[in-house]
């Protein structure tokens, strides 16, 4: 769910979030002309003899467990929308006068401090117009694993107000399942 | 405050953990969310196996037969739903789903234009044999 | 002092619109016109200043502007939640809006005579009861012709496969999601839904002629809904034809009702034209990187390749048969990611004819379908460019208040 009033904010961010590795494709730039296919990166060739981060994300490279009101908090590895923990809520709480909604999506996220997969429940709280905030770390569009409506039960494109409130979208949580297997 | 069954820090089981990731989102964490916009399945599911029909129409259903699961799992998840979320609905005796059933329903899917015409044909004949299975009409009530 | 007013107004003006391009798109328009405001009136004061008897001015009267026939190089804008903006793209002009809420779909009659809107509100703002319309537009009035009251309507963002029309334009498909997906049969001339079509599994509307439509599913196939007027409809399933759950196809792929020709698009860039019908005709796959001359991406989460991104992915000029994709460099999952460039293609030789970087990355892509094409890129933050669609020219950027990268164009 995409949320009003943080578009440029958002664009801002996400744009910040891969300065790193946009600053090496620069580096190859003249490469990239010449060449028609990539180098891999030296931080990927560097990486790739250590299982532990070998085959992971963009998103789950990035990823932090200190702080569940910014979008690179781990949890936050497919969400699509505006925290509620921006908005008066937490990670797993609807602001105050939000309903959560009965139906949600469900996927998994790497925590990197223990490596493993939990299972994600991206709740939305519903019934109120969209939280604004102008904070870019609060809205999120992180796609890992999200997959089109025609697969909805992994789609975050989705408003998943489908309560009794209207089904207008005001923010998004994610809730803690359990450990995936 | 929505379903908070699960225990801490526990490993989930391979299957609940399907469960959770391909049909717990709409059908609810332990199989009930909202009754009149997604089917009940605690409680509910394992009236299903009252008829032959009914058996043959959850597997045929299209969002079963698409999860992104092979046959195997697919029929363990099935097992799961009818068995332990269906908490005791489905009849004595009924034999679990297998893979191979699983495999067979996935190349039959369902094609109709009135699914829920389908679905309701599907139950007025297991309340014949299961009269208990009426929670199965809460779906789409008005 | 006067002067020096003018010289503060115009710092003031310069640094509102530098904040305008950041944040907002209307501050740009208001302070322009401020200016413009003032230059008149120092204009008038000096003019007035040698010729001092002028005829007086005459009154006017309130009126209301009308729109000329639909032209080629028009283009709705999503601006949710203020409406779709109507922008002439030839003079970077706003000619008109038409309202909407989040999520609503619009678009337009195959003759360009009508608009249809599909929206979704309730009784009171955002409580009471949910109401769901497909409202009938006059296209040169943008007066309210005609509400149809239509079951509740799928939620989701920037899908224009959401709302579809016949080619004759005589039906129109609105999908829901309730969430069991489904789609409504609307006959727009009586305004009648005609049918309701369960559609387990699948979602979204890619119609073909006036016999039907189809809709992707979550196993890699296309469900095929053949409607006929007294009889009920005839459902098909193709084979699968793309793997859903590890390169699924982008929902805005392509699709020609007239033609029932389609383009599906998949994450790492394959492309796989489609004839729909009751048994759609699958055509041969070929790689977008391929066609560019690198090597096809895959689906390595570690893997940087040129792939496809955004929302309104892909585009095409159907009389030449060129397609138009948002492209960037990025690792699978990226598939969200706004586009840097727009490739293009020919679909008969399946070979890259042009690179076009994209001063502001944009989110959705379109193209007008006349014999001078432009190529319309909007960066989901208000930014339109205007793109001479044959040689990749930016001819102008409009700053909109918009936010979604949805573009309707005529005869897309």
């Amino acid at each position: 769910m995409i949320v009003f009033d943080t578009f440029s904010e958002r664009f801002t961010r996400r744009f910040a979030r891969a300065s790193s590795r946009r600053s090496m494709l620069a580096r190859f730039g003249a490469a990239m002309l010449a060449a028609p296919a990539f180098p891999m990166l030296p931080v990927a060739r560097a990486r790739a003899a250590d299982a532990d981060v070998n085959g992971l994300t963009d998103f789950e490279r990035n990823a932090q467990t200190k702080d569940p009101a910014k979008c690179s908090y781990w949890r936050h590895c497919a969400i699509d929308g505006i925290l509620c923990g921006c908005c008066g809520g937490g990670v797993h709480t609807c602001p105050p006068g939000a309903e959560p909604s009965p139906i949600c999506w469900i996927g998994t996220c790497r925590n990197p401090d223990d490596g493993r997969h939990y299972v994600i429940a991206y709740r939305d709280c519903c019934g109120r117009s969209a939280c604004t905030t102008k904070d870019p770390d609060c809205a999120c569009d992180t796609n890992d694993r999200d997959l089109p409506i025609y697969s909805p039960f992994n789609s975050n494109d989705i408003l998943w107000c489908y309560g009794k409130a209207a089904a207008t979208y005001h923010c998004s949580t994610a809730v803690l399942m359990g450990q995936a297997s | 405050m929505i379903a908070a069954s699960l225990t801490a820090a526990a490993k989930l089981p391979p299957t609940q953990s399907a469960y959770l990731e391909g049909c717990g989102g709409c059908h609810g964490i332990d199989g009930r969310s909202y009754a009149p916009k997604v089917p009940d399945i605690a409680g509910q599911a394992g009236f299903y196996l009252c008829t032959q029909a009914g058996r043959r129409y959850i597997a045929r259903l299209p969002n079963v037969d698409f999860a992104h699961l092979d046959a195997q799992q697919l029929a363990s998840v099935m097992n799961y739903v009818v068995f332990t979320l269906g908490g005791g609905s489905a009849p004595a005796g009924a034999p679990p789903f297998t893979a191979a059933e699983m495999a067979a329903a996935r190349a039959e899917t369902i094609d109709s234009p009135d699914l829920m015409r389908v679905r309701a044909g599907i139950i007025a004949g297991i309340l014949k044999t299961c009269p208990a299975a009426r929670g199965l009409l809460a779906y789409g009530a008005p | 002092m006067k002067k020096e007013s003018t010289s503060f107004l115009k710092k003031r003006s310069k640094k509102l619109l530098t904040v305008g391009a950041h944040l907002a798109g209307n501050v740009r328009p208001k302070s322009k016109s401020f200016l413009l405001l003032f230059f008149k009136k120092e204009v008038l004061s000096f003019f007035c200043f040698f010729c001092v008897a002028a005829a007086p001015l005459s009154p006017e009267t309130s009126d209301v502007a009308k729109l000329a026939p639909l032209a080629a190089h028009w283009v709705f804008v999503e601006t949710a939640p203020s409406g779709f903006t109507l922008v002439d793209a030839d003079h970077g002009k706003i000619l008109a809006a038409v309202p909407m809420e989040f999520a609503d779909n619009l678009a337009i009659a195959p003759d360009r005579k009508h608009i249809y809107v599909a929206e979704t509100m309730w009784t009171e703002r955002t409580r009471g009861v949910r109401q769901d319309l497909l409202t009938t537009y006059d296209a040169g009035t943008l007066d309210i012709l005609h509400e149809t009251k239509i079951p509740p309507r799928a939620l989701a963002v920037f899908k224009a496969q959401d709302l579809a029309l016949s080619a004759s334009g005589r039906t129109a498909f609105v999908f829901n999601l309730a969430p069991a997906t489904s789609v409504t049969v609307v006959d727009v001339a009586s305004g009648a839904v005609t049918g309701h079509i369960d559609t387990p599994g699948c979602a979204l509307v890619y119609p073909w002629k006036d016999g039907g439509f189809s809709s992707l599913c979550g196993n890699g196939t296309l469900l095929n809904v053949a409607l006929a007027a007294h009889a009920a409809p005839v459902v098909t399933h193709t084979k699968p034809f793309f793997a859903a759950a590890t390169d699924p196809v982008f929902e805005a792929s392509l699709v020609d009702p007239a033609t029932a020709q389609a383009v599906f698009i998949s994450f790492t860039g394959k492309v796989i034209p489609v004839v729909l019908g009751p048994q759609p005709q699958i055509g041969a796959t070929w790689s977008l990187q391929e066609a560019a001359g690198q090597k096809a991406a895959g689906t390595g989460v570690q893997e940087l390749a040129w792939r496809p991104g955004g929302y309104q992915v892909a585009s095409w000029h159907k009389a030449s048969g060129r397609l138009f994709v948002l492209m960037h460099p990025g690792t699978f999952w990226t598939q969200k990611e706004p586009g840097t460039e727009v490739w293009v293609f020919s679909m008969a030789t399946k070979k890259l004819i042009r690179r076009i970087p994209l001063k502001v990355p944009a989110k959705g892509i379109a193209v007008s379908q006349d014999a001078a094409p432009l190529l319309y890129a909007a960066s989901g933050d208000g930014d339109l460019a205007v793109i001479k669609a044959d040689t990749g020219e930016e001819l102008r950027s409009v700053s909109l208040a918009g936010r979604g990268p949805l573009l309707i164009a005529p005869g897309l």
